[in-house]
Order: structure tokens, then sequence, then C-alpha cells
């Protein structure tokens, strides 16, 4: 949990920075088109020459569809301990929590199809609690989400409740 | 092993209960509706409020005819559904709470509804609705020696072995009733008053002419009309107080069964619920402001598998004094409180945090406001008073920790101490916002389950350092708890 074992974190698959940046690409060209579509063809605003809204608008969602991704991706990291994991996560507002694999329910391994191009999976941990009540971890490549499934099964302990 | 049987149906009284409870709707509602909208005649109306009566009681009796049960050795069969059939099999071994309810109508065909509890998401999965009272204590000692692998035969005597830990007398009630004068209630019965002001105030103008022109007279009149209104907002929200305290809580007892507690409370619902111990999660020791001044306290565990929309929190002692409320939390091994001086408070830092975070945005929108309505400054009271309660709230929220548990208390009006063990941690974070970035802070939260998700346990803006060093500390000794319990006798 110290702060300087926080850098000894692993950080996600490579796979997940494409799955970022190609979802982040995706949602500014939706922002874009919208613009775009109010820009020159809705016209609200009569007094602005078209062009000049769609042009900010194309610069800023670039920086950002650029700029995000990279951030959001370090913001991920995690550490397998002998019994629990630790995950570190967010941008905006940062969290670091640590799962003890005696309080695991069950474990589910999934994929979505962009996941699957770039061979990552995400991981998530269901506990008995309520706020955290499921912990995910996006980003592992595929083998290691198993891997860690795997390791976190064996260790899971019933009685416990 | 043999398939258990779905052999048993509800009570025939259910099937009245159930009409009775529907009827509203059917019988009354629909026809009014039609009542009004169209020009119908009396006969026609009472025709539908037949055909009504008629559906609302035939569907009751189809899902009374397709709704069987059956008790077995080691697990209960539920089977429901009038034209899509579900087979539920509940084990013994999952079934966390059996709680035994009466409603009024139940209590008059003396059936009961049993609810099983098995910590699954879904609701009334395991309701049994209705009964007969005989039947449900049946089912309920079954299910619950079952599970501790105890003789049948005990089942037989069992309330006479238990010994009662807490009870409410009368005037106990009463006294709680009375503290339970509730904010909320009075500012409905004011918003009531509000809304019938009208009315008043043309009774006030009536009386004034009536009684005498002199104006002031009629000054007094208004002012002992208003301070009549005050003592009479106040006279209802004790009443309302006293009225809900009693009903809930009328005879409560709590009492020490073999695997944990059974309380039994009610006026109109009469219900009793079990508490198995290995169920607890946390406790919560409760007062009020003024409560603490009288020595008041309330105890409530929460546990995994109760139900949701009571947020887990299931009532040990709704009233009572330290010396009493003591030997239950002795009993779920919670007696051990920390020291008043071991307790330490959160970063002073705290203050400057929230009021940044509650009170700018607010003074702003408040300034931009008085630049156009002058009067809007004297918004700038509100916002004092807020700033006074964070500043209050910092110096009551503090933590402590004990051998073997995490206290954490917050509150001024309503003060609470959250008491957690630390082997009952499911997950464990510390989490920074951006502004408790530039403040050094972080928020530490202990999920656990049966946790509500209004109101959970949070050491909120600590420093930094202090809450990483108090993750870590927690996440040993919630090792040590567990590596010590699994390694005892005991296995759970």
């Amino acid at each position: 949990m110290d702060l300087d074992r926080q850098k000894e974190m692993t950080p996600l698959h490579p796979g997940q920075l494409w799955v970022l940046r190609v979802s982040a690409g995706v949602a500014a060209a939706v922002l874009l088109t919208a613009m775009l579509v109010l820009d020159l063809v809705w016209r609200p605003l009569e007094t602005v020459p078209p062009g000049i809204a769609s042009c900010a608008a194309a610069l800023l969602l670039g920086a950002w569809a650029i700029w995000m991704p990279r951030r959001r991706y370090r913001s991920w990291g995690y550490r397998l301990d002998e019994d629990e994991l630790h995950i570190r996560s967010g941008l905006w507002v940062r969290s670091l929590t640590v799962v003890p694999f005696g309080r695991v329910q069950h474990i589910d391994v999934t994929q979505g199809p962009l996941e699957r191009r770039f061979g990552v999976a995400t991981l998530i941990l269901h506990t008995a609690g309520t706020r955290n009540s499921a912990v995910v971890l996006p980003g592992l490549g595929f083998n290691d989400a198993g891997r860690i499934r795997d390791i976190i099964r064996s260790k899971i302990r019933q009685d416990l409740i | 092993m043999e398939q258990t049987l779905a052999d048993r149906r509800l009570h025939p009284a259910t099937l009245f209960i159930r009409f009775l409870k529907k009827a509203p709707q059917f019988v009354l509602g629909l026809p009014a509706v039609i009542g009004f909208s169209s020009k119908a005649g009396i006969g026609y109306i009472l025709l539908i409020a037949a055909a009504g009566a008629a559906v609302s009681f035939g569907a009751a009796l189809l899902s009374w005819l397709r709704f069987r049960y059956g008790v077995g050795e080691c697990d209960i069969v539920i089977e429901s559904g009038v034209f899509h059939r579900q087979r539920r099999i509940i084990p013994f071994d999952r079934v966390q709470d059996i709680d035994i309810e009466q409603g009024l109508l139940a209590r008059l065909f003396e059936t009961a509804k049993v609810r099983i509890e098995t910590g699954g998401a879904a609701k009334n999965e395991g309701d049994l609705d209705a009964v007969s009272l005989g039947e449900a204590h049946r089912i309920r000692d079954i299910i619950r020696h079952a599970a501790h692998g105890a003789p049948l035969s005990e089942a037989e005597q069992p309330a006479v072995k238990e010994p009662l830990l807490f009870e409410m007398p009368l005037r106990r009630l009463l006294l709680a009733g009375l503290f339970n004068f509730s904010l909320i209630y009075l500012a409905a019965i004011g918003g009531a008053f509000q809304y019938l002001q009208p009315l008043f105030e043309r009774n006030v103008i009536d009386v004034k002419a009536w009684i005498a022109p002199a104006r002031e007279s009629a000054a007094a009149v208004k002012l002992a009309a208003t301070l009549a209104l005050v003592a009479l907002v106040l006279f209802l929200g004790v009443l309302t107080g006293i009225v809900r305290t009693v009903t809930r809580d009328y005879r409560f007892r709590l009492a020490r069964t073999r695997a944990g507690f059974r309380r039994q409370r009610g006026l109109l619902t009469l219900s009793e619920a079990v508490i198995p111990l290995r169920r607890v999660q946390l406790a919560i020791l409760g007062t009020g402001w003024l409560r603490k001044r009288f020595g008041w306290f309330s105890l409530d565990f929460q546990t995994l598998g109760a139900d949701v929309q009571k947020s887990g929190y299931q009532p040990a002692a709704p009233f009572g004094r330290m010396d009493e409320i003591m030997p239950i939390l002795a009993e779920a091994g919670m007696d051990e409180l920390p020291a008043p001086e071991s307790y330490v408070r959160v970063s002073v830092l705290s203050i400057p945090r929230r009021c940044l975070s509650i009170l700018v945005p607010l003074a702003l929108a408040g300034g931009m406001v008085s630049l156009f309505r002058p009067f809007a400054l004297l918004l700038i009271v509100p916002l004092l008073m807020i700033g006074l309660v964070i500043a209050l709230q910092w110096r009551r929220h503090r933590y402590a920790l004990t051998s073997g548990s995490l206290h954490i208390a917050e509150g001024i009006f309503l003060q609470r101490l959250w008491i957690i063990p630390f082997e009952k941690a499911q997950t464990i974070s510390v989490t920074r916002s951006p502004l408790q970035r530039q403040f050094g802070l972080a928020s530490l939260t202990v999920d656990t389950a049966g946790a509500s998700l209004m109101s959970y346990p949070v050491i909120r803006d600590l420093e930094a350092g202090v809450a990483d060093a108090l993750a870590k500390r927690l996440l040993e000794e919630y090792r040590t708890a567990v590596k010590t319990r699994s390694g005892g006798p005991q296995g759970s």
C-alpha cells in the first residue's frame, strides 16, 4: 500500500492502450460529426462563420483523443501478492484497492470484440461487499487474465464469510 | 439422496388475505375510474366491480393452487408460477436468516409469513406467504437445527432456555418515542399546514371580525393562533414519534440463542428475526446529540444476507443504557471499545477541503444572485452555518484501532460509532479526489458485506501518508485475524 511500492505495479497489456485509443477515437468522431451537423447544416448561431467551430472542435477532440488514452492507460496498475490483488486506477479520482483472495466469491474474465482484436481481457472479482462488490481490472493479456484467475481460484475459501 | 417433494400448499386463508389486499384496486379502483370517466349507471359500475372481484379472486386462487413447497432433510423446495413454472431448491446450509412476520390480517387468521434469506441478490426468493403459525415455527426449527447439526428434539422447547439479553418495557418505549421526535415528520406536518394555511387565515379573519374590531386584540388573536399552531405542530411531532416507535418496537425482546440472537417486536405486525452470530459483519453504536446527554444509545448489527431494502441493518437494542448494550456486544465479541484518548482525528485540512467543495460553489451562486437581488446576501447565514457544521463534523470524525477491530466515529446530531472487526473487511481502498490531492489528503473505505450504499464506514480526509499506512496496517490485521481464525479450533 505504500507510495514507493505503488511504482512496482505491473502496467496493463500494451493492447489495452490501443483499445483505449480506438474507443476514444470513436467517441471523438461521433462528437465531431455532431459538431459538423450543428456547424454546417443546422446553424443555430448565424453570426459565426461556418467552419470555425468545427475546426476548433476537431483540434480539441483530436488532442483529447491522442492525449487521454495514454494517461488513462498509465493510471492503471496492479500487483499480484501472495494473498491479495492490489489495483491502482482512476485519473480524476485516484484509488488504490486491495482485494484479499479469501474474499472473492466468484471471478469473471470477459472479452469484448475490441478487446479480442487487441488480445486483452477484463478480470472481474466479485466479493460479498456492496460498494466494491465487483472489482474490475481491464486490459490484462488474455493469457495473463486466465492465469491470474486460476491463481485466485485456487485460493478462494468459502468458509470464511 | 432422495429428492425433496413439494407436497404442501400455503394456508388457505392466504387466498382471502391476498384477495383483501388486492381488492381496493379491482373492486373499488377500476369501477371508480370508469364511473368518473363515463356516464355509466350504478348497475353497470357494480357489474364491473363484481367482475373485478371475480378476476382478482380467480388470479389469487390460481397462484395459490400452483404454489407448493416441501421441507426435506437438507433442503427446502418451492414450486411456483401459474404458466411459467419455477422450481427453487434452497439448501439449508445456504440459509442465512429466517424471519417470521405476522401482519394484522395474518394475526386474524393465525397465519405467518416465513421469509428465508439466502444472501442472494433476488428479493423474496424464499418467501412463504403465508403458512399457519405452527407450520412457520416448524419450518424455522427444522432449518435452524439442521444447519447447526443439533438434534431436532431441542426445537420443541426453544423459548425456555434462551437467556434474555434486552427488552423494552412500555415506559422505556414511550421515552424512546419521545426522543424519536423526528424533524422530517415535523417538516411534513409543517408542509401540510402551509398547504392548509388559507383555511386558517380565513378562520383567523373571521374570528377577528367576530370577537372585536379593535386592532390590538386582532394582533393578539393572531399571535395566540400562531403560538397554538406551533404548540400543535410540536405536539404532533412528539406524537408521531411515539406512535411510530411503539408500533415498531412494542414488546421488543432480544434473546441469545445457540447460534446468535433472536429478536421479537411489533404491535400490529409481529415480527421475529434470527440474527446468526457468524453472519454479523459489524456493529453500529448510535446515539443522538441530546440522547447522549441522558445516556441513551442504540445498537444495530449489519448482517450478511439481510434484506437490502432494510439496508442490511438489524436493530439489536433500539434504546438502552451502555451497561445493557455492552453484554450484547460481548456476545458478538466486539465489546473491546477503545479508550477515549486513543481516538485519532482526521487531518484538520479536511475543513478547508470540504468548505471548498461545498461552500465555494454555493457562495459563488449566492453572490451572483445577490447582484440582482440584494436580499440574497441573507444567504450568508445558512452558509456560515454549513461552515460551522463542517468544522463540528471534523471534530467528531475520529478513528481508533483495538486488538480486534477498527472503530470509526462520526456525526454531530446523529452520532455513530462503527465497529468493524478486522476479518470482516471485503476490500480496503484508498481514494483521492483532485481536491484531496491538492491538500495531500485521502479517504479510506473498508467495504463490508451487507453494507448499505448510502451510509458505510469511511474515514474521510486522512493525510495521504497516514491513509496508506492505515490501509497497510488493516491489511496486516486482516491477514493475522484470518490466519488465527482458520488455524484455531473453530472453522468459522
